[in-house]
């Protein structure tokens, strides 16, 4: 998949995964990386980045079968943000899919 | 780059991000702590964790706060360097698998391959009677997709060649099928084997080829340059002939200015035209015997010659004075002297003054003999001193 669609969706991606329910470090590595091909250890900065802009926040939860874990949860200012977001990308997609289909209409009509 | 175990992951992350001057890591590390021990608590190794973790440099960068689009030129740039791959390692396999060591069954598509030729037609154009969701051991989900999408008339876009499509197709219900793409696969293997073998006897024969006539040529242009170089040796031999003589040469004005210092003046250079003694140097060496001949000899010098000559050398002052006072007094102050003619007071008078010129002319000569003297009496004692 073009490598550029994936860094530009990859904040999407994360926004939507956590807003689903709070996940910690490893299992929203797990969660995205099955969707798609990317390089896993550029999550965490990224959630760092998402963190000094205000969209996500953490907390740590002690586990009693491991060290404590950093959850991730979105905050108000990320779920307007991600509504934003999604609504570009399905405006987008709907028109690029508009424009191919279009398209193949007028070769296959030769 | 891909760390090996943990310690390198944190070492070569550390210095990637000191590298781009990225601050306030110990989050970030902690971060990478916990999601290695989440990784392990489940059954990893550290160096399948770092594999899933990723290209490190690509991780540093994304610690940028730089827009998205400077982040995708720089990554685009490395890759085409080679340095970054954004999909997961996978074998390459040539677009022809006819080509491929194994082709007796169709090769098995591995799903991270990436294969770089898509036909033109989909394989149900080409074998509509192939059931579309019948794959056997050529199955992905990729192929089955394509197949599908090939019987729905959708895009073209499924994987693989025509020969493979053919195989694909040959997999079907079918037996007819099966068989004539085994033996399309074969033929096109053979061609292939023999096309190579023809290709290599070729490309060796030309190799071989290459190599005579290179070998001939370097010879040739061996043998040019060294006949230029004698004939270029002739000729500067036959110009050096004609050279000018050395003696022409000394007389241009350039060789004059460089030439020696006439002897006239070389006395002048050294030390104003006398000789020192050098003794820089030089420890003293007293010649007992030449020292007290030069002590007796300073009595003697020094405490009669020397003022006698020095009384002569006033007393010749002094009569040089004296005559020039005369001629003074003729001049202007003797009443008798008014008696003479004009003219012979003049000559009385000038002569009076040429006389006391040369006399004290000769008592400098004088003193320059006495200096002279002093400084050689000097010289022979310094001699006796160091005895040279």
């Amino acid at each position: 998949m073009n490598s550029q669609l994936k860094r530009g969706t990859l904040e999407l991606c994360a926004l939507s995964a956590v807003s689903r329910a709070d996940c910690y470090g490893y299992e929203l590595v797990n969660r995205i990386s099955k969707c798609m091909e990317i390089t896993e250890g550029t999550i965490y900065p990224l959630m760092k980045r998402l963190k000094e802009s205000g969209l996500i926040e953490s907390y740590i939860v002690e586990s009693p079968e491991g060290p404590p874990r950093k959850y991730y949860k979105i905050t108000q200012s990320g779920k307007e943000e991600l509504q934003r977001l999604s609504e570009e990308w399905f405006e987008f997609t709907a028109s690029v899919s508009e424009l191919l289909k279009g398209e193949y209409e007028d070769d296959s009509g030769k | 780059m891909i760390a090996e175990n943990k310690a390198e992951f944190f070492e070569q992350l550390g210095v990637e991000l000191k590298r781009l001057g990225v601050e306030e890591t110990t989050e970030l590390m902690s971060d990478f702590e916990e999601h290695f021990s989440e990784g392990t608590r489940r059954g990893l190794s550290e160096e399948e964790v770092c594999r899933e973790l990723g290209n490190i440099r690509e991780i540093a960068r994304s610690c940028l706060d730089i827009k998205s689009s400077m982040i995708n030129s720089m990554v685009a740039r490395d890759v085409q360097r080679k340095k970054v791959s954004l999909t997961k390692p996978g074998r390459s396999v040539p677009a022809d698998p006819s080509l491929a060591a194994s082709s007796d069954s169709v090769s098995k598509q591995d799903e991270d391959c990436v294969r770089s030729y898509t036909p033109e037609h989909s394989s149900a154009e080409i074998f509509p009677n192939a059931h579309p969701n019948d794959n056997s051991d050529a199955g992905t989900s990729e192929n089955a997709n394509a197949n599908g999408a090939a019987n729905s008339g959708g895009s073209g876009a499924s994987t693989g060649t025509g020969a493979n499509a053919g195989g694909n197709a040959s997999n079907t219900k079918g037996g007819t099928f099966e068989k004539i793409g085994k033996t399309v696969d074969e033929v096109c293997d053979k061609a292939g084997k023999a096309l190579n073998n023809a290709f290599g006897k070729a490309e060796d024969a030309m190799n071989k080829a290459g190599k005579t006539v290179g070998g001939a040529m370097g010879k040739a242009g061996d043998a040019v340059g060294d006949a230029m170089n004698k004939a270029g040796k002739a000729v500067g031999d036959a110009a050096r002939q004609f050279r000018p003589s050395d003696s022409y040469r000394k007389h241009t004005s350039k060789d004059r200015r460089g030439g020696d210092i006439p002897p006239q003046f070389t006395k002048a250079k050294t030390n104003g035209g006398y000789k020192f003694v050098d003794v820089s140097g030089m420890k003293p060496n007293v010649n007992k015997g030449k020292l007290t001949f030069e002590v007796v000899l300073d009595v003697l010098l020094w405490l009669w010659v020397l003022p006698a000559v020095c009384a002569a050398v006033l007393a010749v002052f002094a009569g040089a004075g004296a005559l020039a006072v005369q001629g003074v007094y003729c001049a202007v102050g003797n009443g008798a002297f008014y008696e003479f003619v004009f003219i012979t007071r003049i000559f009385f008078t000038v002569g009076f003054f040429a006389l006391a010129t040369a006399v004290f002319n000769i008592g400098l000569l004088l003193f320059k003999a006495a200096m002279s003297l002093v400084r050689y009496i000097i010289t022979r004692h310094v001699k006796a001193i160091y005895d040279i």
